[in-house]
């Protein structure tokens, strides 16, 4: 018998098994798959509203940015906890993170509440506003810096990067950017996680860094496709990094993501490390009344537990689906959208014309109290069972970009649901 | 600007007659307010048939598309493509067990006319061997019949057609869009103004002749003339449901709730559910599928093809015939006819409208439409071109040959065979002026680097979003998620783009890929649609983004 069971095994989830853990609770955790942590960029966000032109948001602290969300989307979840307990979660969450990532040596960037995000330059050419990052990224601030283009390498364009990032650096940072491309022989033409598994090896890795060194003399920091290793990372960066003797920043990923393939393995170790009992994929749930008294997992096997902490995802993950009618996928709970309850529809009416718009539809998810636990119809739908992560409906990362953070707050909060 | 004749429409009849003319020495130009292919004919089925549907009702329509398919064929050998068709006879048909020897000899007839195009001449078979051909069918029947039919690249024929009337002088100006013809003082033709997609100015083109090929928009077109009563369209709207992959082995006609007969077909390397016919007096700039189409396509095939509902629906085309003003009680029984109105009578001398017709007899239809120009203008040169190769048309180069010659597999020779013919070398070529020449942009299929450059290059590509005609970028499952960024450096090179444009750029390829899917964003396409808005959107549009209230 566990004190609680988690279901999803991405960072919200985790950070709700590792902070049951730490209280010393007995817990499971359910994975089916990777979802949506081990597609993310490396970034951490915890909140950005953007602003508008006439009105840049860039200076404005993180705090600052929780507020103006709480206050102008009542359905987000930091709304819905409150601001400052959405704070004081994200900085717990976040502690739990940093020490569970520590041994991985993604071990976060330094945050703080009163300061503004950082740009942080993208394999995509933008440089974007984050509150943090795992280790390997960095922000961009000043002095020349040179971007390296692979040979090969078609995931990573470094003349576009470099160009994008001083022209974001021009009009959205204010900040005048001096970054310059240059090429690598090293054979850059694998696919991301293929070409980061070679650099595992220390030796291609010193091959990389004695070319690297030979091109950026004079530079105060480099900027790098984000494959610096992905089993043995740490070390593979610590070896360009001594090699080049300044900062070797790797940009944020885009799709296949190298860092997010690192942040979820390493999450794995954490949850073994904290002696986290590890079961597959669940197919149903055993209720009682008002309570959950088990779910079933894929072999058939019955998992009781006291509390539960539904942590599945949305639709990346199948946490939430939607077929002309939208509902969470495991308790079949009713979904909630950031402009409210939701129909049965086609997503012409809740999908807008313009992949820039607001879509309804992209923030739908459980509805929820602030202790986490999911509301049906104005009730709590059972008394032990707690939401946590992207399952959660009212907010999408898209127009707020918020989501670590929230999956950082939401699971400290419904952990400690679970065992109150 | 001036000119003999201005040609209004980039779909298959404009393009097909702008080449027309060009290879008889006519001074011609091609206005398409959008890219090639936008309207009907990019929406289209994409079937070089005679229609056998037409047989009972119009039998000049199937003869006269059997004889050009045999036309098209030949110039256009490498995009064309076998499409064997099934159709299953099922016991609840009115005339039990005769039903099947009827539509044995229904196909007889079509049989007649498929010498014409090549056609391969029909099946009758049992149950057992139906079954062989396509196991995922279920329900009673008395067995099925085979047909044959050819598929070919809309996008592409025209792209072709235009490329090729360039060749031979004439001028051809995509998103450039005909707003008004301009008359001398005896109601004669002198020209037209057009304005350039994101211009404010008005340009005059003079010209002797203009021609409406405006497809579904000709009656609007017309209508720019005091004489608007000549062209009478039934608009009817059209749909396509589009999955990931091929799903069956035959194209399988299946019988919707109201009788219609609607088919799921293999296409390259997906499949079509189609179509939807249904009246329609909306914005023809504004289309999108509804609720009901999807579920009235879904529905018919998936009572005899039941494991569709478990395929992956990435996305929906839609269109509007542009099917002549008729009678007929029921939308199918309209005339897929076609007629080249001469505008004199009416108090235009020199307007033409090409109305109606086929996709699968656009030369014929073409090259009738010049004639009547080429009388009017005195010119006596005569059509050649059921004759000439469209470009890349005069040989099929060997797929194994280029796996050796190049650094590419076996598929990708064939996938670029089929778009660019005997071309082919000289797309592979460009992929030695850089280290990634050959690699692949977007996976779904596939697409290399150098093609994208040789289309950016030798296509008349004005807008990313224009490569999707050109070579099928985006149209896969992922909806241009991996393939649209890659693309994007590439056409910002090509051009010389700031990082601005190109972001433009990329987004104007996403949003027409999203326009497309959004009928149809449920399950794992929608988990798709999530990954697409959180790598891209949100990443490049924050500093102009207002927070919604
Ligand atoms: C492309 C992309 C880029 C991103 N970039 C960023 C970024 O830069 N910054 C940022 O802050 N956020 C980013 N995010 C979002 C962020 O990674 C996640 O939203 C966040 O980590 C929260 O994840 P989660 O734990 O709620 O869900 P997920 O990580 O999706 O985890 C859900 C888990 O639940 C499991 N599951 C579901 N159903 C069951 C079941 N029945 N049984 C067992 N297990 C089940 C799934 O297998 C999955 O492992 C990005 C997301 C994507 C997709
Ligand atoms: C759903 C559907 C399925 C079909 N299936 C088949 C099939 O399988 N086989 C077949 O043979 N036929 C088929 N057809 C019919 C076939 O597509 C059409 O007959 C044919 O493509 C018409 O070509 P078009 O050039 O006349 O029209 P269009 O392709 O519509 O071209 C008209 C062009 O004019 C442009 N235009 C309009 N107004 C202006 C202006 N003011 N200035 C500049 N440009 C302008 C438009 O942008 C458009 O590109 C189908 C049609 C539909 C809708």
């Amino acid at each position: 018998m566990f004190d609680v069971l988690v279901i999803g095994g991405g960072l919200a989830g985790v950070t709700a098994a590792l902070e049951a853990r730490a209280c010393g609770a007995r817990v499971a955790l359910a994975q089916r798959s990777w979802g949506a942590t081990a597609m993310s960029t490396g970034a951490l966000d915890i909140a950005f509203a953007p602003g508008s032109p006439s009105e840049p948001t860039v200076a404005r602290s993180i705090e600052g940015h929780i507020y103006a969300i709480a206050a102008s989307r009542a359905r987000h979840p930091y709304a819905v906890v409150g601001s400052g307990s959405a704070l004081l979660a994200i900085a717990d969450g976040m502690k739990l993170l940093s020490s569970a990532l520590e041994p991985s040596g993604l071990t976060p960037r330094p945050w703080e509440a009163i300061q503004p995000n950082q740009p942080y330059v993208s394999s995509l050419g933008a440089l974007v506003p984050a509150a943090s990052a795992l280790a390997s990224h960095g922000p961009v601030t000043g002095g020349s810096v040179a971007c390296v283009q692979l040979a090969g390498d078609t995931h990573f364009d470094a003349k576009h990067v470099a160009k994008a990032a001083v022209h974001d650096g021009r009009t959205s940072w204010g900040r005048a950017l001096d970054i310059e491309p240059v090429m690598l022989r090293f054979d850059g033409s694998l696919p991301p996680i293929g070409l980061a598994q070679r650099l595992d090896d220390l030796g291609a890795a010193h091959e990389l860094a004695s070319e690297l060194k030979a091109v950026v003399a004079g530079v105060s920091a480099v900027i790098m496709p984000p494959v610096l290793g992905l089993a043995r990372h740490r070390e593979t960066l610590a070896t360009v990094q001594d090699a080049v003797g300044v900062p070797v920043i790797e940009a944020l990923a885009h799709l296949p993501s190298v860092p997010g393939v690192r942040l979820q393995r390493a999450l794995g170790q954490a949850l073994r490390a904290a002696g986290v009992v590890l079961v597959g994929e669940v197919v149903g749930a055993e209720t009682s009344g008002e309570r959950v008294v088990a779910v079933q997992g894929k072999g058939g096997e019955r998992l009781p537990a006291k509390a539960f902490v539904l942590a599945s995802g949305r639709f990346i993950s199948g946490g939430v689906v939607f077929d002309f009618g939208c509902r969470e996928a495991l308790f079949g709970l009713p979904t909630v959208t950031e402009l409210g309850a939701l129909e049965k529809d086609a997503p012409q009416n809740i999908v807008r014309a313009d992949p820039r718009e607001s879509h309804p539809l992209m923030t739908a998810g459980v509805q929820v109290n602030a202790s986490m636990q999911p509301i049906v119809e104005g009730r709590i739908a059972f008394a032990n069972l707690f939401a946590a992560g992207m399952v959660v409906g009212g907010f999408a990362s898209r127009f707020a970009l918020c989501a670590d953070g929230v999956a950082l707050a939401t699971g400290v909060i419904a952990a400690r649901g679970a065992l109150a | 600007m001036k000119t003999d004749v201005l040609v209004i429409g980039g779909g298959s009849n404009g393009t097909g007659l702008a080449r027309d003319l060009a290879k008889r020495g006519v001074k011609v130009m091609l206005c398409e307010m959008g890219d090639f292919a936008r309207g009907a004919t990019g929406a289209s089925s994409a079937m070089i048939h005679g229609g056998p549907r037409y047989l009972l009702n119009d039998v000049e329509t199937t003869k006269h598309s059997c004889v050009d398919s045999g036309y098209i064929q030949k110039i256009a050998q490498h995009l064309v493509f076998r499409i064997p068709f099934l159709v299953p006879v099922p016991k609840s048909f009115p005339y039990g067990r005769a039903s099947l020897l009827l539509h044995d000899v229904y196909f007889d007839v079509y049989d007649r006319y498929s010498p014409y195009k090549n056609g391969i001449p029909h099946a009758k078979l049992s149950v057992e061997e139906m079954l062989r051909i396509e196991p995922g069918l279920v329900g009673d029947f008395w067995g099925g019949v085979t047909l044959d039919e050819w598929g070919i690249d809309p996008g592409r024929l025209c792209v072709l057609n235009a490329i090729d009337a360039v060749a031979h002088g004439a001028t051809v100006a995509t998103y450039t869009e005909v707003v008004g013809i301009t008359r001398g003082s005896n109601g004669e033709v002198t020209g037209a103004r057009v304005r350039r997609r994101g211009e404010a100015t008005v340009q005059e083109i003079e010209a002797k002749v203009v021609v409406n090929c405006g497809g579904p928009w000709a009656e609007k077109l017309a209508g720019l003339t005091p004489d608007s009563a000549k062209v009478k369209l039934r608009p009817g709207k059209g749909v396509h449901l589009v999955y990931e992959k091929r799903l069956t082995n035959f194209a399988v006609i299946c019988n919707a709730v109201d009788g219609r007969e609607v088919f799921v077909m293999p296409y390259l390397n997906e499949s079509w559910i189609g179509t939807t016919d249904d009246d329609f007096y909306g914005d023809l700039n504004d289309l999108s599928a509804t609720h009901d189409e999807v579920a009235y396509l879904r529905e018919a095939v998936e009572h005899v093809l039941p494991d569709i509902k478990h395929q992956r629906l990435i996305s929906t085309r839609v269109g509007v015939r542009n099917t002549m003003h008729g009678w007929g009680v029921h939308e199918d029984v309209l005339s897929r006819g076609y007629r080249i109105i001469d505008h004199t009578a009416a108090g235009t001398p020199g307007f033409y409208s090409l109305v109606g017709g086929k996709l699968a007899s656009y030369r014929i239809q073409a090259e009738e439409a010049a004639d009547a120009v080429c009388v009017r203008l005195g010119v006596a040169a005569r059509c050649t071109t059921h004759e000439d190769y469209l470009p890349g048309g005069d040989a099929i180069p060997d797929e194994v040959e280029l796996t050796r010659a190049y650094p590419i597999d076996r598929l990708t020779a064939r996938r670029l065979v089929h778009r660019h013919g005997a071309l082919a070398s000289r797309v592979l070529d460009i992929g030695r002026e850089t280290a990634t020449g050959y690699a692949v942009v977007d996976p779904a299929e596939p697409v290399l680097e150098c093609e994208l450059r040789y289309c950016i290059r030798h296509e008349m590509v004005k807008r990313l979003s224009d490569l999707t005609m050109r070579c099928r970028l985006g149209v896969g499952a992922d909806q241009g998620m991996r393939g649209g960024l890659r693309a994007a450096q590439v056409f910002a090179e090509e051009r010389g783009l700031d990082t601005t444009s190109m972001r433009e750029e990329l987004m104007g390829l996403l949003r027409s890929r999203w326009r497309a899917a959004r009928p149809v964003m449920t399950g794992q396409q929608l988990a798709q649609a999530e990954l697409v808005m959180t790598q891209y959107t949100g990443l490049w549009q924050l500093p102009t983004l207002n927070p919604v209230a």
